[in-house]
């Protein structure tokens, strides 16, 4: 079955906050789906994961996000004419809304499956949306207000405690010390990602991330929690361990059940000095350190593979702990020509 | 007095806490002190252990056992 099956996966790049797409595909070259053809969506020539021939055995450049839904459309159905696509693992946050207008439509017309949230779930996880949702989940939630212009947060500027976490809709999170350096990260992230920016009380404490699972009924079938081991500059985890913390299960449990969660999520989270969990955000998609939690036992791109074909999934009750991950970066060489053909056609084929 | 199941201390004096996922490296005082821990010993016991192996007055000796309790209750690593 898996021998006919073709899997497209993005999110293939690997800067210093990498995109989950290349440690998903090594996890479906190690799930029962191994001998799956796996297809890669990229956004430009340079993502990596489109040189790893081991992984990927085609790629495909993809219309931005902000172009909207209906390019995708026509994009999707382009490649689905040449190289019939089964299922599409979205990996990047910003591909999710034209993703989930797409969803009925790709079942209908073309036969693609995805296993995504639903537009409320996506919507309630909001990093603007979090502390309400908190609220319901019985979840602790960092105090945050939502900006939408400079004036506001000028307005508010004699009412906030430092340190503040400044953080874009999107992406990006500034801890700030006083109110010059909350202003300059406030430009800086509503330049580079737009509006409304949240500014966040800081909680000090240990980072912790969990990758989960939600069946869309309220039940978790998957769950790995692991603890920060070295930061980068962007707050990144660069190294981690596998841990167990009931405190910290319980959390993604109440999540899973407050939401009725479908597909991957990541939530982050700061243990606090008191030791309280407080839910920073959550990610609703398969995050980069995917890899660590197939190593530990519980292969989730497998899972979520399955649950968009609808065969029978059990839950995923334990996994290894103590298992660490260590990220490097690995220079590859590509002749010219192989970078030039993908350019210029927008289309590449792997031959191991 | 005894040390968290859970925890796992490897003979080469390295802690792990899999619930925090703190780990340490202890020195070969350290590492006497929790495997009598292992066999649930008391504070008393630990301190007579202490006293009869290594040449210490009984004042830092205190001190310095009650610091190392202290830091392994606040990690998490011994049950009371």
């Amino acid at each position: 079955m898996s021998d006919h099956l073709t899997i497209a996966v993005s999110g293939l790049n690997a800067i210093d906050n990498p995109g989950p797409g290349v440690p998903v595909l090594r996890s479906l070259r190690e799930s029962v789906f191994k001998n799956a053809r796996l297809v890669g969506f990229c956004y430009g020539a340079l993502e990596p994961g489109a040189y790893m021939k081991d992984l990927v055995d085609v790629c495909y450049q993809m219309p931005y996000p902000s172009d909207g839904a209906d390019v995708l459309f026509n994009r999707l159905s382009y490649i689905h004419s040449i190289d019939p696509i089964d299922v599409i693992i979205p990996n990047f946050d910003s591909e999710l809304q034209p993703y989930l207008k797409l969803q009925s439509r790709l079942q209908s017309e073309l036969g693609i499956r995805m296993v995504l949230p639903t537009s409320e779930q996506f919507e309630m996880r909001q990093k603007s949306a979090l502390p309400q949702f908190g609220e319901k989940a019985s979840i602790t939630v960092p105090k945050s207000k939502v900006y939408h212009s400079l004036s506001e947060v000028e307005s508010d500027m004699n009412h906030f405690e430092y340190p503040l976490v400044v953080k874009g809709r999107y992406y990006d999170a500034m801890i700030c010390y006083n109110g010059e350096q909350m202003l300059s990260a406030f430009n800086k992230i509503s330049l580079n990602w737009g509006f409304p920016i949240i500014i966040q009380q800081f909680v000090s404490g240990t980072e912790f991330n969990l990758i989960g699972v939600g069946d869309g009924h309220g039940n978790l079938l998957s769950s790995v929690s692991m603890r920060k081991m070295f930061i980068t500059d962007k707050g990144k985890a660069w190294a981690g361990i596998t841990v167990e913390d009931e405190a910290l299960s319980d959390v993604a449990k109440r999540f899973v059940m407050a939401s009725q969660w479908r597909g991957a999520f990541e939530l982050e989270l700061m243990k606090s000095n008191e030791g309280v969990y407080h839910l920073l955000e959550v990610n609703p998609r398969i995050p980069a350190w995917v890899y660590l939690s197939t190593a530990a036992g519980q292969n989730i791109p497998e899972l979520i593979v399955k649950m968009a074909l609808k065969h029978a999934v059990t839950p995923l009750s334990s996994y290894q702990i103590g298992k660490l991950f260590i990220r490097y970066s690995w220079d590859m060489i590509v002749d010219y020509s192989e970078f030039g053909s993908f350019s210029v056609k927008g289309e590449k084929t792997n031959v191991n | 007095m005894k040390i968290n199941k859970d925890c796992i201390v490897n003979s080469d004096g390295f802690l792990f806490n899999p619930h925090s996922g703190e780990s340490f490296s202890v020195n070969s005082t350290a590492m006497d002190l929790l495997s009598l821990l292992k066999e649930e010993r008391t504070e008393q016991e630990l301190f007579e252990h202490l006293k009869t192996s290594y040449e210490v007055d009984e004042f830092t000796l205190k001190a310095d056992l009650n610091d190392f309790l202290f830091l392994l209750r606040i990690k998490g690593v011994v049950d009371e």
